[in-house]
C-alpha cells in the first residue's frame, strides 16, 4: 500500500510512522497485531495496549452487535405508539406525502396489533414484541430516526456505509480500522447471514480501507444458518498432514527468506499460514455452540423450530462478540411487507422476538451488556397509509431504532414522530447523527476518524453527524 | 468559483484573444479558478522534452536516469538477477502467466545478443498480452459484468467492451485513439468506415456505460446526474489522475477545478444518453452491433422458418381436422346419448377440456353414471374408468408404459438401505410435453433432496429443451453445481434419452448417449435425503409436463459407452434402483391416480384421447405423414443454419444537447440560476483544443482535448500506471491523484523523458513496456544482500531509487492462472463470454462459470458478490476506477492456499504429469514445473523428509506428492515475481 503515513485515524496524535505505514501495509487480517508482535519485537506490546490505546476518549463500549432487520420493520406496528393512527384510520393523510415515494399508499391505517406499556419506563410496545418488551428498561428507543432513500438497495447502503449513490466503507469497516481487534486468531468484523442483493457486499465491504477491515461473511446467499461457516476453513486434508504441510512450508520459506534477505512482507506471509491454522481451530468451536448449556440454548429459543434459525445467528452474535469482534452483524428477513402485514410481520417477529430478548438477557447475565451495544432495525420503517389490502409501503422519512447496553441511557425514548407517525417532529436522527454517535459510544470522533484516499480525508459521516449526546448515560 | 485576481482577469482575455478560451454568447466561461496556485503545480506544468543524464558506462536512457539519481545518493544498482529468474518475471509480467519448461530451457542456452530483445518481441505478439494488460486497464475502467449498487442486474453484453479492450492492446492502438474510442467512439468521422469497425467504434464507449447505477432510485433527475457524476469523476481519475468529482458541490478544496468548471463537464455527460430508459428500475444504454448482412440473414431466416412452419402447419392441418371431426362427432354422441346423467356443469366441462381431441368414444356410460356435478370428477372419472380397463392404467411409452408427469403428480422411488454411493448415475427416457404459462422453465424429472440448495441434492432437468443436472456440496446457493446442455435439444414431443453422472469431481449431462455438457465438482456431497422422485422437485415445485419411461439409477459412474448403449436401447447391468412402467406396480399406480390424469388414456376401444401433436400425428394417414415427415426434415435442417442472433453492445450515443447551471451543494433541487458552457478545466494553463459545438454533447471535444499533446497529464499518468505495473510502485506514487495533494514523482526527469517519448513514439503502449522491461534497472536481482541492504538502509529503505529489483506478489488473476498454468489445467481459449445469463435480469446464484478453467479474464465479474480468491487476493473493487491494488497480508489468503479446491486440484493435475519413476527425477520435475528451476540439495532432503513423514503415512503415494506440489505452489517464491 502507498498510503502514506501522515494518513493515520488520529490525526494529531504523535504515531510511530513506520510502525503505523507497517500495520497499512500488511493490514493484517485476522490478528495484525498478534503477527507484529510476532516480527521481531519491533512493535512493543501490539496487543491489547493498541485496542485500548486507540480510542480518540474514554469508550463506553468495546464492541457492537447489529441486529439488522432487512426489509424494514413498520415502526408503528412495533414500537411506535399512535393513538392518532388508531383514531383515523381510514381517513386520508391531513398533510402532503414526501416528493418523492416508493409507490403510493392510500389512506392512514391503524395498526393490527395492540399495544401495551411495558416494565418500570413504561415503554408502550406491541403485541408483536412481548419478550423484547419485557426488556423495555434496558432499551434506549430512537424514534424519529431517518434516511433518504426510499429504495431497498439505496437505503440499505445508505444505512451500513454512510452514502447511498457512492462507494464507501461500511460502518463495521470503519469501527475495525478505528480500534483494530481484540482477538488475533479472528476477524474483527463479522457479518453472518447477509442479504447477497440490495448492495451485497458492499455493505460489509472496507472499500478503500486497507482489506484486513473487510467484514467477513459466515452464511448468507442462501446458505442455512446451521450450516454457515467461513470460506476455506479447512476440509482440504487432515489436520496432521495439513499441519506437516506447512511445517515443511516454513522450512522452505525460511531457506528461501536467507537467500532473498530480509522482506518484512515475506515474513509476515510465514506468519500468516500459522494465524491461518489456529483460525481454523479456533473458529469451528466457536460456530460449534459447544459448551452451551440447555438454559442457554432455551433462553434464546433454539429449542423451538420457529426461533431456531435467528436464535443461533444470536447466540453466535454473543459468542464471537464475548471473544472479541468489534462488529458482528446478524440479518432477518425479509420485512418487506406491501402486504399480507398482518400474517407476515407477524411470524417474523415471532421468529426474532425471543432470540432478541434471549441475547439482551444473556448479555446482561454475562455482564457483557455493559460493554457491548446492541443496535436493532430496519433500512426504514414503513408507511402509516396502507397499501393494497393489508400492506405498508417504504418509509424513509420517520422510523424507530433502538440501542442497549454500551453506554446508552438504558429505559429511554428519544425522538418524536407526528400524530400519525409519518415524520419526525422533534429530536430527529439521521442515519449520518446515528452513527456518529455509535462510534462516539465506541470512543471514536467521527470527525476525527478519517482516512486519506485519494487526496481527501474521508470519513463515514462525510460532513455531517450529530452525536446524540441526550442519549448517552 | 471564480477565484482569479486582476491579473487572472488579463491571463484569460490573453487566452480569450489566443482563441484557447471561448467565450460564448452571453457569458464567458469561467472555466478558471486560480491559475497561480495551479500554475506552480509541477503535474500541470507541459511535459518538458528532457535528456537523460551522462553516465558513463550506462547506455539505456531509463538506466542514465536510475543510476544518475543512485549516484547522487551514494548508491549504485544491483548485479543482475539470473536468466530463468529475469525470463519469469517478464514473462509473468507481460503475459500475466509464468513460463513454460521449454521456453526457459530455450531462454537459458540462448547465447545471441537480442536474445531478451527476442523473448519480449515474442512475448508481446502473444494474445495473452492483451488479456493481462486487458485486465490492467479493465480495473481502470471499473468493468464489471453487472450493475452492482441496488438493483444488481446483468450487464449481458459488458464483456465485448471487455474484449475490445483486450483487441486494443493486442494490436497496440496508440493511447490516444484508445481513450477518444472509449469516449466518443460514436462521434468520430464514420464516412467510409467499414460497418464492423463502426460497431467496434460504439463498444468501445461502453467505457462510459459500465459504472454502477442506483437503478432503483426513484428520483429520477438525482439519478441522471449521479450517473453523470460517476462518469465526470472515472474519466478525471482513470484518464488525468484528479478528483474531478470532488467539484460536484463545491470548488474542489485542493485542486484547480471549480464547480463551474466540473459543471462544464457534468454538461457533455448530461447531453450523453447513458440510460435507455428511467423506468422504475432504469436500464442502462445499449446499441445493436450486428451488420446490414447480419441482419438480413437473420429476417432471412426468420422468414424461412415461418415458410417452414406454415408448410408443416399445412401439411398437417387437413389431417387434424379429419381427427377433431371424428372427436367432436363422438362427443356430441356422448352428450346426447348419456343427457340425463349429466347436469349442465359436467356437460360444459366435458366439452371444455375434453372437447378437442377425443377420436373415439368407449361406453362411458358406467362411469358417467356415478357423476354428481363438478367439472374435475370427470377427470378423475375418466382415471377411473380407464384404470378398470385391461390396459393397466399405462401410457404409451418409450417402450412398454410410462409415467406421465402432469407437473402436478410425482411418483418416489425409495431408496434401499445401506451405503449411500458417492457416485451415480441416472438415466431416463423422457418425453417433453409443450410448456404452459410463463415465468420459471426449469422443471425437474427425476431428483433427490429437497431442493438445489440442499446438501446432496442431485437432479436431472429440463430447462425447456435445454438438459440439465444438478448437485449440491455442502448446502446452500453458493454450493451448486450445475451442468447443462444446449438450449432447444430436446424437442416437445419425442423420446429423447437423457442421464447424470457424478464421480465426485465431474458432473456429466448427456443427451442420446453423446456428453453435452460437464462441471467440475470440487467439495464433497453430503448423504443424499429421502426418496428419488420423479416428475417433480422433492420439495414440489417445478414439476415437468410429459413423460417418462425406463428410469435407471446406478451407484457407480457409467462410462460414455454405457451412456450410449443405454441410448440406443440397450441394458447395463448393476442397477442401484430401476423402473420401466411395464406394468405399473401398485405404488405407481396410486401415485398416478393421487396426482390427477394422464392427458392420454386408453379405453375399450383403443384410443381415447391424444392430447400430443406428435402422438395424433401417428394416427395421420402415411401420405400425411411422409409430407409432414418432409417438412420437419426441412424444419430441422434450417435450424442447424440458424444465425447467432442480433449482437448488442453497451454504448453511448448524443443526447438532447444541455448546458447545465451549478446545482448549489450538489443539489439537483437546487440549480443555480444559468446554465454553464460545457467545457473544459483549466488547471495550469489552457490547452489548445476547441470547445464543444451547439449540435454535439461534446465528448469528441473532450477526447481531443485529454489527448492533445499539450495536455500534461494524460501521458504523464499513462507512463506512471505503467510503470508501476513493472516496478510495483510509480514514478509518482498516487497514481490516480497527480493533483496538489498527490505525491511528488521521485525522477520528475525520468517522468518527462517517459511521457515524452510515449507520445513522440506515437502513443505506443508496446514501446514503454520495451524501454522498461529491457531496461537494466528491471533486470536487477531482488535480493537484499547484507551489501545491498547495508547501503541502502540508511538512504533508501523504501527503494524508491530502485536499488534493487522490487518484488511483488503475483495479482489474484495471475495467481491462478499461474496455478492452472503449471498444473497443465489453463484453458487458453480467448475471448467471448462464460454466461448466459439474460440481459437486464438480476444475477442468478450461478457459481458454474467461476469454476471455469478459463483465464481469469474470463470470469464474470460479479459487483458485490465477492469469490473469495479475489476478496482475499486484493482483487479491484468493480464498483470504482482502481488505479492501484493492494497488496495485504491477510490471514483469508493463506485460507485460500491452504483449502481452496483450486489448489488441491491443481497439485493433484500436477502431479499426474510427473512422468518420473525415481524420486529424484520426480522432484526435479516437480520444481521446474513450479518454480522454472531445479531443486536445492536442502530442499531435496527437506521434499524426502516430508514424504517419508508419519503424518503423511496414511496417504497413498500420489497423494503425498500431491500434498508437497501443493506447498510449491503455497511458496513466496511461487506467488511473487522476484
Amino acid at each position: 500500500m502507498s498510503t502514506p503515513i501522515e494518513n493515520r485515524r488520529l490525526g494529531k496524535r504523535p504515531w510511530n510512522g513506520s510502525r503505523r505505514a507497517w500495520l497499512e501495509r500488511s493490514a493484517l487480517g485476522f490478528g495484525s497485531l498478534a503477527m507484529l508482535s510476532m516480527l521481531g519485537g519491533k512493535v512493543q506490546g501490539a496487543g491489547s495496549a493498541l485496542a485500548a490505546g486507540i480510542p480518540h476518549f474514554a469508550p463506553r463500549a468495546r464492541r457492537v452487535i447489529f441486529l439488522f432487520m432487512h426489509g424494514g420493520p413498520s415502526h408503528v406496528d412495533t414500537f411506535d405508539y399512535k393513538p392518532g393512527l388508531e383514531r383515523d384510520s381510514g381517513k386520508p393523510l391531513p398533510f402532503a406525502k414526501p416528493r418523492v415515494q416508493f409507490a403510493q399508499t392510500g389512506n392512514l391505517r391503524r395498526s393490527p396489533w395492540g399495544f401495551r406499556p411495558y416494565g418500570q419506563s413504561g415503554a408502550m410496545v406491541s403485541e408483536l414484541f412481548p419478550e423484547v418488551g419485557a426488556c423495555v428498561d434496558d432499551l434506549c428507543f430512537l424514534k424519529a430516526v431517518h434516511g433518504t432513500n426510499e429504495a431497498h438497495g439505496g437505503a440499505l447502503l445508505k444505512l451500513h456505509t454512510g452514502s447511498d449513490a457512492l462507494v464507501r466503507p461500511s460502518m463495521g469497516a470503519w469501527i475495525s480500522y478505528g480500534l483494530g481487534t481484540e482477538n488475533a486468531n479472528l476477524p474483527s468484523f463479522l457479518t453472518i447471514n447477509p442479504t447477497m442483493g440490495h448492495g451485497g457486499v458492499a455493505n460489509w465491504a472496507s472499500a478503500f480501507l486497507p482489506a484486513a477491515h473487510q467484514g467477513t461473511r459466515i452464511g448468507g446467499g442462501g446458505t442455512p444458518v446451521e450450516k454457515a461457516t467461513l470460506s476455506n476453513l479447512g476440509g482440504a486434508w487432515d489436520p496432521a498432514v495439513q499441519r506437516a504441510q506447512l511445517d515443511l512450508l516454513g522450512d522452505l520459506q525460511r531457506e528461501h527468506l536467507g537467500l532473498t534477505g530480509p522482506d518484512r512482507e515475506l515474513e509476515a506471509r510465514i506468519e500468516a499460514f500459522e494465524l491461518a491454522f489456529r483460525m481454523q481451530t479456533e473458529a469451528p468451536e466457536i460456530l460449534g455452540l459447544d459448551g452451551e448449556t440447555e438454559a442457554t440454548r432455551k433462553l434464546y429459543g433454539l429449542d423451538e423450530p420457529r426461533t431456531a434459525s435467528f436464535a443461533r445467528q444470536c447466540l453466535l452474535a454473543r459468542r464471537f462478540s464475548e471473544r472479541g469482534v468489534r462488529f458482528v452483524q446478524v440479518t432477518h428477513g425479509y420485512w418487506d411487507q406491501h402486504d399480507d402485514l398482518t400474517r407476515d410481520h407477524g411470524r417474523l417477529a415471532g421468529e426474532v422476538d425471543r432470540p432478541i430478548a434471549g441475547l439482551l438477557r444473556d448479555l446482561k447475565a454475562r455482564g457483557l451488556l455493559e460493554e457491548t451495544l446492541v443496535l436493532w432495525g430496519g433500512e426504514f420503517g414503513r408507511t402509516p397509509t396502507l397499501q393494497g389490502a393489508d400492506g405498508r409501503d417504504h418509509h424513509p422519512h420517520a422510523f424507530t431504532m433502538w440501542m442497549a447496553g454500551g453506554g446508552v441511557k438504558p429505559g429511554f425514548s428519544y425522538g418524536q414522530t407526528d400524530e400519525y407517525g409519518f415524520y419526525g417532529v422533534a429530536d430527529k436522527v439521521h442515519v449520518h447523527d446515528l452513527h456518529a454517535t455509535m462510534l462516539a459510544l465506541l470512543g471514536l470522533d467521527h470527525e476525527r476518524l478519517t482516512y486519506r484516499h485519494g487526496g481527501r480525508d474521508f470519513r463515514l459521516t462525510d460532513v455531517a453527524g450529530r452525536v446524540v449526546t441526550e442519549i448517552l448515560g | 468559483m471564480f477565484r482569479g485576481g486582476r491579473g487572472f482577469h488579463a491571463l484569460v482575455q490573453i487566452l480569450v484573444i489566443l482563441g484557447w478560451v471561448s467565450l460564448s454568447r452571453g457569458r464567458a466561461a469561467k472555466v478558471v479558478t486560480d491559475a497561480s496556485a495551479a500554475g506552480a503545480h509541477w503535474a500541470f506544468q507541459p511535459v518538458q522534452r528532457t535528456d537523460p543524464p551522462a553516465v558513463p558506462g550506462v547506455s539505456g536512457s531509463i538506466d542514465r536516469f536510475i543510476v544518475a539519481r543512485l549516484a547522487e545518493a551514494g548508491l549504485r544498482m544491483s548485479p543482475p538477477t539470473d536468466r530463468r529468474a529475469w525470463l519469469r518475471r517478464v514473462t509473468l509480467d507481460l503475459t500475466g502467466l509464468p513460463p513454460g519448461e521449454a521456453a526457459v530451457a530455450r531462454f537459458v542456452s540462448d547465447e545471441r545478443p537480442d536474445a531478451r530483445e527476442r523473448v519480449v518481441e515474442g512475448l508481446l505478439a502473444e494474445s495473452a498480452y492483451g488479456e493481462r494488460w486487458g485486465r490492467w486497464w479493465l480495473d481502470v475502467a471499473r468493468y464489471a459484468d453487472t450493475n452492482g449498487q441496488d438493483e444488481n442486474k446483468v450487464m449481458a453484453n459488458a464483456w465485448r467492451y471487455r474484449d475490445w479492450v483486450v483487441w486494443a492492446l493486442n494490436s497496440d492502438v496508440p493511447y490516444d485513439r484508445f481513450l477518444m474510442e472509449q469516449l466518443a467512439g460514436d462521434l468520430l468521422p464514420s464516412e467510409g468506415v467499414e460497418e464492423h469497425e463502426l460497431f467496434r467504434r460504439w463498444t468501445a464507449t461502453g467505457f462510459l456505460v459500465l459504472g454502477p447505477k442506483l437503478l432503483a432510485e426513484q428520483d429520477k433527475p438525482k439519478l441522471v446526474l449521479d450517473v453523470v457524476d460517476e462518469q465526470v469523476d472515472t474519466v478525471g481519475r482513470a484518464v488525468l489522475g484528479l478528483t474531478l468529482g470532488c467539484a460536484r458541490c463545491h470548488d474542489h478544496k485542493f485542486d484547480p477545478v471549480s464547480q463551474r468548471e466540473y459543471t462544464a463537464l457534468a454538461g457533455i455527460f448530461r447531453s450523453t444518453r447513458t440510460m435507455e430508459n428511467l423506468a422504475f428500475v432504469s436500464k442502462f444504454n445499449e446499441r445493436r452491433v450486428s451488420t446490414v448482412a447480419e441482419l438480413a440473414l437473420i429476417e432471412r431466416h426468420g422468414r424461412e422458418g415461418k415458410e417452414i412452419a406454415e408448410g408443416l402447419k399445412a401439411a398437417t392441418t387437413a389431417a387434424e381436422e379429419v381427427l377433431k371431426a371424428g372427436w367432436d362427432a363422438a362427443l356430441r354422441r356422448l352428450l346426447v346419448e348419456r343427457e340425463g346423467e349429466l347436469d349442465a356443469e359436467v356437460s360444459a366441462g366435458l366439452r371444455e377440456r375434453l372437447g378437442k381431441q377425443l377420436l373415439k368414444v368407449p361406453a362411458m356410460g358406467p362411469v358417467l353414471a356415478g357423476l354428481k356435478g363438478d367439472a374435475g370428477a370427470v377427470e378423475s372419472a375418466v382415471i377411473r374408468w380407464k384404470k378398470a380397463g385391461e390396459s393397466g392404467g399405462l401410457v404409451p411409452g418409450w417402450r412398454g408404459g410410462a409415467f406421465a408427469a402432469r407437473g402436478t403428480n410425482r411418483m418416489e422411488l425409495p431408496v434401499p438401505p445401506g451405503s449411500e454411493p458417492v457416485s451415480w448415475t441416472m438415466s431416463v427416457w423422457v418425453r417433453r410435453d409443450g410448456e404452459k404459462g410463463s415465468g420459471e422453465t426449469r422443471r425437474w424429472l427425476v431428483s433427490r433432496g429437497a431442493n438445489e440448495w440442499e446438501d446432496g441434492h442431485l437432479a436431472l432437468v429440463l430447462d425447456g429443451g435445454r438438459p440439465g443436472a444438478y448437485l449440491n456440496t455442502g448446502g446452500g446457493r453458493e454450493k451448486v453445481v450445475s451442468a447443462w446442455g444446449k438450449p432447444d435439444s430436446v424437442p416437445v414431443g419425442s423420446w429423447r434419452h437423457l442421464a447424470a453422472t457424478s464421480d465426485g469431481r465431474q458432473l456429466r449431462v448427456y443427451l442420446d448417449g453423446a456428453e453435452v455438457g460437464s462441471a467440475p465438482v470440487v467439495e464433497k456431497a453430503g448423504p443424499g435425503q429421502g426418496p428419488f422422485v420423479l416428475g417433480m422437485r422433492p420439495d414440489g415445485y417445478v414439476g415437468f409436463r410429459g413423460r417418462l419411461d425406463q428410469v435407471l439409477i446406478f451407484g457407480r459412474v457409467l462410462d460414455g459407452a454405457e451412456v450410449r448403449n443405454l441410448a440406443s436401447g440397450g441394458t447395463v447391468v448393476g442397477t442401484w434402483m430401476a423402473r420401466d412402467f411395464d406394468p405399473m406396480t401398485p405404488e405407481e399406480e396410486k401415485a398416478l391416480a393421487d396426482g390427477e390424469a394422464s392427458e392420454f388414456f386408453w379405453g375399450a376401444d383403443g384410443l381415447l384421447e391424444v392430447a400430443d401433436a406428435g402422438e395424433r400425428r401417428r394416427l395421420f394417414s402415411g401420405e400425411t405423414q411422409v409430407a409432414v415427415e418432409g417438412w420437419e426434415a426441412r424444419q430441422a435442417e434450417w435450424k442447424r443454419r440458424e444465425p447467432a442472433p442480433a449482437a448488442h453492445a453497451l454504448a453511448v450515443v448524443d443526447d438532447v444537447v444541455t448546458n447545465l447551471p451549478v446545482m448549489i451543494r450538489g443539489s439537483h433541487l437546487r440549480p443555480g440560476p444559468d446554465p454553464v458552457p460545457r467545457g473544459f478545466p483549466v488547471l495550469g494553463g489552457a490547452i489548445p483544443a476547441t470547445p464543444p459545438g451547439a449540435g454535439t454533447s461534446g465528448r469528441l471535444e473532450l477526447a481531443r482535448w485529454l489527448t492533445h499533446r499539450s495536455n500534461p497529464l494524460t501521458a504523464r499518468v499513462l507512463v506512471n500506471r505503467l510503470w508501476q505495473a513493472h516496478f510495483g510502485e510509480g514514478l509518482v506514487r498516487s497514481p490516480d491523484n497527480f493533483g496538489l495533494r498527490g505525491e511528488l514523482p521521485s525522477h520528475p526527469g525520468l517522468l518527462d523523458w517517459l511521457a515524452w517519448e510515449f507520445m513522440a513514439s506515437g502513443w505506443s503502449v508496446k514501446h514503454l513496456h520495451r524501454l522498461m522491461v529491457l531496461s537494466e534497472a528491471y533486470g536487477q536481482s531482488s535480493a537484499m544482500t547484507p551489501e545491498v541492504a547495508k547501503a541502502a538502509e540508511a538512504v533508501d529503505p523504501g527503494n524508491r531509487l530502485l536499488h534493487r529489483y522490487p518484488r511483488q506478489r503475483l495479482e489474484a488473476e495471475m495467481l491462478r492462472d499461474a496455478i492452472l498454468a503449471v498444473a497443465g489445467r489453463l484453458d487458453r481459449a480467448v475471448g467471448g463470454t462464460l454466461v448466459d445469463w439474460k440481459n437486464d435480469d438480476y444475477v442468478p446464484g450461478d457459481p458454474a462459470p467461476f469454476l471455469s478453467v478459463r483465464r481469469a479474464l474470463y470470469l464474470p465479474v460479479v459487483r458485490d458478490r465477492g469469490e473469495d480468491l479475489f476478496t482475499a487476493f486484493d482483487g479491484a473493487n468493480a464498483s470504482v476506477c482502481v488505479a492501484r491494488r493492494g497488496t495485504t497480508v491477510v490471514s483469508p489468503q493463506a485460507l485460500y492456499l491452504m483449502n481452496a479446491p483450486l489448489m488441491k486440484e491443481s497439485a493433484e493435475a500436477m502431479t499426474r504429469q510427473l512422468t518420473e519413476a525415481d524420486a529424484g527425477k520426480r522432484l526435479d520435475q516437480l520444481y521446474r514445473k513450479v518454480l522454472a528451476r531445479a531443486p536445492r540439495e536442502t530442499e531435496r532432503a527437506r521434499a524426502r523428509t516430508f514424504l517419508e513423514d508419519a503424518r503423511v503415512g496414511a496417504l497413498a503415494e500420489t497423494e503425498r506428492w500431491t500434498a508437497l506440489a501443493q506447498v510449491l505452489l503455497m511458496s513466496n517464491e511461487f506467488t511473487h515475481r522476484e
